[in-house]
């Protein structure tokens, strides 16, 4: 009998691991959130009846119309064109300040618990110094710097991450470190940089891609709650929690500026949170049969 | 306890304080990132070329804005520790007794909202854990889920939609109340009606984070084996739970309430803003808004040193009360 090695066999032999695990109903309603969100990020602009930021003058603060589905906000602006291209604007500052977070933390992490001994000590030091300050209260200080924007949102909510990410990072590790194959890497003559990318990543990157995406969800949270007090993106932009800011004082005469937002944030940061947690329920059962 | 613990204790307090130092050096140094310092601030617009090079330096150097750094810093931590923290350029007062005022207003928010976490988290932990999987399971955990992942800000607006819009119950602002000439019911009334809501926002997001974690930690105590022998060995489902499984699942849950407690005391910008509530969290965002950097360094040390204290006191407090832990 021959064994035809086909590329889709490949597909299916990855994707077995998924046969005996608890695919909850959770992790599915996850997905779907997190995949339309991705979706409407990406395609905004083409869903969206109308531009985000064309004000239509004769039509200030209605409400939910025809025309204008949702209403219009105090300046004549669409609701519901602005709360899709704006889904582009929270998913850049949380995809990039998690990645960037990620990145940061696991160089620290990793190499801390590598090399070991003094680095170790003044790395975890320094990071006992940053896990101690507040998040919000250290994103506020760091837009105080850099001033409110774009990009120092996303650097605000990186460096609050960057700390937590490192000790997962190390604690996972520190698990690897003392095990045979790195000892025979380093003897074989490897060079760190090949053992951290080829030996020691492999292996530690379920608890990684689990940690990333509960941060995910807690980085949309941060970002609307940096615009909501003002220390987001500056206006025009479409930002959720700008916009539950701005049309607060109008609740009375067309209430979905603002609540239209606060469904969007809600369910993106819950659907984010599903994910991560049926992620980890994943591959925690998939980490512990693989081989090593 | 004895030698050991109290060895251990002041290790602690020492590396505590030793934390506190190189925060307050950090927050030090962001501080002079920020472009233009106290002088440019109180001149607001008036350019250099109309007031003259000369008198803008005697006001750097009046403020002593113009000695090196380290020895500015050095000037910050004296007088922070002789309980002097400068005079804030956009109220132009002393700062420590606006933050005293201000901190208090924060406690008085944060201490009913603790005792609810403590009080409501645990039982609702507990319930959710013991009826795994069971109706009650399954709706304390969404509505957790839901009051951790709905931004404070959004439970906080629907709460003043609810009640102060469309109720009508709570009035929505507190601007233009001289409460000084209310009976003590009413006063009493006013201030109830005034701290509710902000209160039970708050309460939402950290009784939600309590529940997930006890009831996580009970799930794991009732499969355990001397839980399977209390039970065989006659004791009541309450006691084997409340006496015997609890004081075990308390332990992880005892240093996410002391956390939370830290958090609640300074860390609540967010509610404070949508209440329009004036705590300490609303004063450094104005601090940062407005650029005055000596209420900014006040109010961030602040706000950091309570963070530090209560997780100090989390981490003494597992130390002490979980046995298996050598010091």
């Amino acid at each position: 009998m021959f064994l035809i090695f086909r590329k889709k066999d490949k597909l299916k032999e990855r994707l077995s691991f998924l046969r005996g695990k608890k695919i909850t109903l959770s992790l599915k309603i996850g997905s779907i959130i997190v995949f339309i969100l991705l979706f409407v990020g990406i395609f905004g602009s083409y869903i969206a009846p109308y531009s985000a930021v064309e004000m239509h003058v004769e039509h200030i603060k209605e409400t939910a119309s025809e025309t204008f589905l949702l209403g219009t906000d105090r300046f004549g602006r669409d609701v519901l064109s602005r709360i899709i291209v704006g889904t582009r604007t929270t998913l850049i500052i949380a995809l990039a300040s998690t990645s960037l977070a990620l990145t940061m933390g696991l160089i620290v992490g990793i190499f801390s618990a590598y090399y070991g001994k003094l680095l170790d000590n003044i790395l975890m030091r320094v990071n006992d110094v940053f896990i101690s300050f507040p998040g919000l209260i250290f994103a506020m200080l760091v837009i105080g710097v850099l001033g409110p924007g774009f990009l120092s949102g996303i650097i605000a909510i990186a460096l609050i991450f960057v700390p937590g990410i490192a000790r997962v990072a190390r604690s996972a590790t520190l698990n690897i470190v003392s095990l045979e194959f790195i000892d025979a890497a380093r003897i074989r003559g490897e060079s760190a940089l090949y053992i951290v990318f080829c030996e020691i990543l492999p292996n530690i990157y379920p608890t990684i891609i689990v940690e990333g995406c509960i941060r995910f969800s807690r980085a949309i949270l941060l970002s609307a709650s940096l615009s909501y007090i003002g220390l987001g993106p500056p206006p025009p932009t479409p930002d959720w929690g700008l916009m539950v800011s701005e049309e607060r004082g109008y609740m009375l005469q067309n209430p979905w500026p603002v609540f239209g937002p606060c469904i969007a944030i809600s369910a993106a940061v819950i659907g984010a949170n599903l994910f991560g947690d049926g992620l980890r329920n994943i591959i925690v059962a998939k980490g512990s049969t693989r081989k090593l | 306890m004895g030698n050991r613990f109290t060895i251990f204790v002041l290790k602690r307090t020492g590396i505590s304080i030793a934390i506190l130092f190189a925060m307050s050096l950090l927050i030090f140094l962001m501080v002079q990132l920020i472009p233009g310092d106290a002088v440019d601030i109180l001149l607001g617009g008036i350019s250099e070329y109309s007031l003259g090079h000369e008198t803008i330096e005697e006001l750097r150097s009046q403020f002593g804005l113009d000695l090196p750094l380290h020895i500015q810093y050095l000037n910050w931590i004296k007088g922070v520790i002789r309980g002097d923290l400068g005079t804030s350029l956009v109220f132009n007062r002393p700062i420590t007794p606006i933050i005293l005022n201000r901190l208090t207003a924060s406690l008085i928010l944060a201490i009913p909202a603790a005792i609810m976490m403590i009080v409501l988290g645990l039982s609702f932990g507990v319930l959710a854990g013991v009826k795994e999987n069971k109706l009650l399971d399954h709706f304390l955990s969404v509505s957790t889920l839901g009051a951790i992942s709905i931004p404070t800000f959004i439970i906080g607006s629907i709460f003043i939609y609810i009640f102060a819009v469309k109720l009508g119950w709570i009035p929505a602002a507190f601007n233009a109340f001289d409460y000084r000439e209310f009976s003590f019911l009413g006063k009493l009334t006013f201030f109830f009606s005034a701290l509710i809501f902000p209160c039970l926002t708050l309460a939402c997001e950290i009784v939600a984070h309590v529940a997930r974690h006890t009831r996580a930690s009970i799930i794991g105590e009732l499969k355990t084996k001397y839980f399977r022998t209390a039970i065989l060995k006659g004791a009541s489902p309450r006691r084997a739970i409340c006496y015997h499984a609890l004081r075990n699942a308390l332990l992880p849950a005892i240093t996410v309430i002391a956390i939370n407690i830290g958090y609640v005391i300074g860390g609540v910008v967010v509610i404070e803003v949508v209440f329009s509530y004036p705590g300490i969290g609303n004063l450094v965002l104005t601090a940062i808004k407005y650029r005055d950097v000596p209420l900014i360094l006040s109010g961030m040390l602040v706000v950091s040193g309570g963070y530090v204290f209560a997780n100090f006191f989390a981490d003494v407090l597992y130390t002490l009360l979980n046995p298996r832990i050598r010091y």
